[in-house]
């Protein structure tokens, strides 16, 4: 009887389109076998649990808007399911992200906003978020209020699995990257301010204005490369055999999950003490400012 | 309750019952079912979303022959209901404010 039950489960699920069927009726099972175990009837579980094609309607499905949602404040809350995605294409202007793991292989897109200018749309494995941001006609006002910060206009919450490349164009939203594994990681900024927490990639590439880069806990599998102009830069725990580091005015401090004696560091500052050191190894750290203060330091440090 | 309020208050309710041991899906429920209205279907989304941003971790333990999904809060779940409780202190204020002004009127 449970089995039927499981199994009607299962195909209502996938019938509703909803990507973790399986996760979904591993729960309810084991659910269901706990409340045997403690003395329950399996009949009027069941019943309690309910008909399985009611049970689907709590879980959501395809492209979602709650529109329920929609406050007095014109405030929009939307829900997007994607599947198949590889690539991850982001123009942002304003608006704050906050990026994320996806349990599984869906991509998922959440924004709330009260200009309901962030457009997002699949082509083919790519899915390409863009916000369509209102420039015209609005003068040096557009200039000045996005370099202050002030206009947000919006958070996006993305949920990216893993093996995918993500490419960011970004002015000056605070981006937030956390428990990624990717392919390629690009981010381009201005004034925003990026803040990487376990993150691993094949290659990074991280290119700053005036946003500071504050990462922790990264693996690089190829290389590192790191450009700034007056952002700061702060690492720590990283992992990465070849890291390049450009700074004009920003300080460079870099913590590596490496021993000294591994890593061959070349150091220069133009206006700052230069160093350098050991030798031919197999870990290479090249960090090049003309300003900028450099601080490395390694494991057992 | 409002829609939203209470959302984000289960999922505080569900990181609490995590605070003072790891736990699984039927005991949870168990021990949010005498403070809150709380459905097997209503719990599996917000253990899926506070694991996705990683406030809690999950992992699977043999009990008489079947797998069973522990879930143990993290450092990020933690701080979360601490920013929760902080919360809820603004709200008090605004509700003594509300109470006050209902006295007012009577």
């Amino acid at each position: 009887m449970i089995e039927e039950y499981l199994n009607r489960l299962k195909r209502a699920l996938i019938k509703k389109g909803i990507p973790e069927a399986d996760d979904i009726v591993q729960y309810f099972d084991e659910i269901i076998e706990d409340r045997i175990e403690q003395g329950e009837d399996l009949e009027e579980v069941l019943r309690d649990l309910g008909e399985p094609e009611q049970i689907v309607k709590a879980f959501g499905g395809k492209e979602e808007t709650d529109k329920k949602e929609k406050h007095t404040d014109e405030t929009d809350h939307t829900r997007s399911v994607y599947y198949g995605i590889r690539t991850i294409k982001i123009t942002n202007t304003s608006y704050d992200f906050e990026i994320l793991r996806s349990p599984d292989e869906t991509t998922v897109f959440e924004c709330e906003s009260d200009d309901d200018t962030m457009m997002h749309e699949q082509v083919g494995d790519t899915l390409n978020i863009e916000q369509d941001f209102p420039f015209y006609g609005q003068g040096v006002n557009i200039l000045q209020k996005m370099f202050h910060g002030s206009f947000n206009g919006g958070d996006v919450t993305l949920y990216v699995p893993d093996g995918c490349t993500m490419l960011m164009d970004n002015v000056s939203g605070d981006i937030e990257v956390q428990g990624l594994r990717l392919d390629q990681l690009n981010i381009d900024s201005v004034s925003g301010d990026l803040e990487l927490e376990d993150v691993a990639a094949q290659n990074m590439k991280i290119n700053t204005v005036s946003g500071d880069i504050e990462m922790d806990d990264i693996v690089v599998e190829e290389t590192m490369k790191i450009d700034a102009v007056n952002g700061d830069y702060d690492g720590d725990r990283i992992s990465c055999k070849n890291i390049i580091m450009n700074s004009v005015n920003g300080d460079i401090d870099i913590g590596l999950n490496a021993r000294r004696d591994q890593v061959d560091v070349k150091a220069t500052s133009l206006f700052h003490e230069k160093t350098s050191g050991g030798g031919h190894c197999d870990h290479k750290l090249r960090i090049d400012t003309v300003n900028g203060d450099i601080s490395y330091h390694f494991l057992t440090d | 309750m409002e829609v939203q309020l209470k959302r984000g208050s289960l999922e505080v309710c569900v990181l609490a019952s995590l605070l003072k041991e790891d736990s699984y899906g039927y005991k949870i429920i168990q021990s949010l079912q005498e403070v809150v209205e709380i459905s097997e279907s209503t719990l599996y989304p917000i253990l899926r979303r506070l694991e996705a941003s990683n406030c809690l971790k999950s992992y699977s333990v043999e009990h008489n022959g079947r797998l069973r999904k522990f879930y143990s809060i993290t450092e990020k779940g933690k701080d979360k209901i601490k920013e929760y409780l902080q919360d809820f202190q603004e709200l008090m204020n605004i509700f003594n404010y509300i109470a006050k002004e209902v006295r007012k009127d009577d």
